[in-house]
């Protein structure tokens, strides 16, 4: 039998063990700085402080281009992120919650697959802002500082503590997706298998 | 007590959408003739340009989505969608293809494989050639009218259309008959209204402008 001591020593161990073969092997290679007790990103969306952002939206997925308008709104406990066509048919519309979670409130019928919602949420959610509370961790490398959040297998890029880049990962060592600021305005998102590409501008 | 108090409540509140609907629309009254002006008068419209406002109702959102830009129509089914604000944007349907340029891209594809857009595109050049008032086979049609406007409901029967669309009314001036605005309605309520101004009418349009 264990003793409470050891015991704790085990959970510890196996905690830190399942938590570093979990993460992304990039992060191993960088140096810890600290856990994170919590730090608040405003997003690449940038809301500032607006409750509201509005994008030129174009997107390219399963063959298929849709372009029209994303709008992301803060509602406080959650955030709305809804796509219309150029011509103002309502493409998708999705709640989505910092941790993940997300609930489909509408999407047009020809896209109305799993995994296509899957993809559509989490690549949205790489846009909104973060509270990173416990359980996230910051590295460093030469110019950047990194963020992991392990809830949403995600890592935020910071230069100059701005938000350039974040990456979603899938299991250990699979880029899935990447979002990055391609210049003052626009965002790219880049899903790989499925692919999916979107280029967003924003409204002023 | 409480539920008898609950169903006069109910009533009172669905009398009151209901006078409230009516007050803006009312019935058509003979719509058998009014169909008759309209068919005869637009049986002559060769082409259309205007401008256009398109406002994209939310219900999550306080203040609609408002674009602006330019329509052009021309016989047979050309038709030209100029996006000037708040980003250009053109979308051009002509003998089949629709064709979207987007800052610097352009692409083209067979409206036969939008169904919507194949829909949507007969559904915009029938209302301004007055062909659609006869259409049968793929609409249900209610008749209402405003002080201003003879307004034709149109009530898609297809599965595809349907999906997208609950309704799509037409209104046309009562006084010259021309088509005022386009309200598309999503289930769920959210919708989008395009009104026509400063129309033109038989004007030579070049072709180029439905390249």
């Amino acid at each position: 039998m264990f003793s409470n001591k050891r015991l704790t020593h085990f959970v510890l161990v196996f905690g830190l063990l399942l938590f570093i073969s979990c993460q992304p092997k990039l992060l191993r290679k960088l140096d810890k700085q600290n856990q994170i007790e919590a730090k608040f990103i405003d997003g690449l969306a940038s809301f500032q402080t607006n409750t509201e952002v509005h994008f030129r939206a174009k997107v390219d997925a399963f063959g298929q281009k849709i372009s029209g308008q994303l709008i992301l709104k803060n509602q406080d406990t959650n955030y709305r992120a809804v796509m219309i066509t150029d011509f103002g048919l309502k493409v998708m519309d999705l709640t989505l919650q910092q941790n993940g979670d997300y609930q489909v409130n509408h999407i047009m019928k020809h896209m109305d697959y799993k995994f296509v919602k899957h993809s559509m949420a989490l690549n949205l959610l790489m846009l909104l802002p973060q509270n990173f509370s416990t359980g996230s961790s910051s590295y460093s490398s030469q110019h950047q500082s990194l963020i992991y959040a392990p809830q949403i297998h995600s890592i935020y890029y910071l230069e100059a503590d701005e938000l350039s880049k974040v990456e979603r990962y899938r299991g250990k060592n699979k880029l899935w997706a990447t979002a990055e600021k391609v210049g003052e305005d626009r965002i790219q998102i880049i899903q790989k298998n499925p692919d999916i590409a979107i280029s967003l501008k924003k409204i002023e | 007590m409480n539920k008898n108090l609950q169903y006069i409540f109910t009533i009172i509140i669905l009398m009151t959408m209901h006078f409230n609907v009516g007050a803006q629309n009312r019935v058509l009254e003979n719509p058998e003739l009014w169909l008759k002006k309209i068919n005869q008068y637009t049986i002559d419209i060769q082409s259309l340009h205007s401008n256009f406002k398109q406002e994209k109702v939310l219900s999550f959102l306080e203040t609609p989505i408002v674009s602006e830009g330019e329509f052009w129509f021309k016989q047979e089914e050309k038709i030209r969608w100029e996006y000037q604000k708040p980003y250009a944007y053109v979308m051009i349907m002509n003998d089949g293809i629709l064709t979207i340029k987007d800052d610097g891209d352009e692409y083209s594809t067979d409206l036969s494989a939008n169904k919507m857009f194949e829909q949507m595109n007969g559904l915009i050049a029938g209302s301004i050639q007055g062909k659609l008032l006869d259409e049968e086979a793929n609409y249900n049609k209610l008749y209402f009218e405003d002080n201003q406007n003879v307004i034709v409901r149109f009530i898609p029967q297809s599965e595809d259309l349907s999906a997208y669309l609950q309704h799509i009314e037409i209104f046309f001036d009562k006084e010259n008959l021309d088509v005022n605005q386009l309200i598309m309605m999503e289930s769920g309520g959210d919708y989008t209204k395009i009104s026509f101004s400063e129309k033109q009418l038989n004007q030579e349009i070049p072709e180029d402008v439905f390249k």
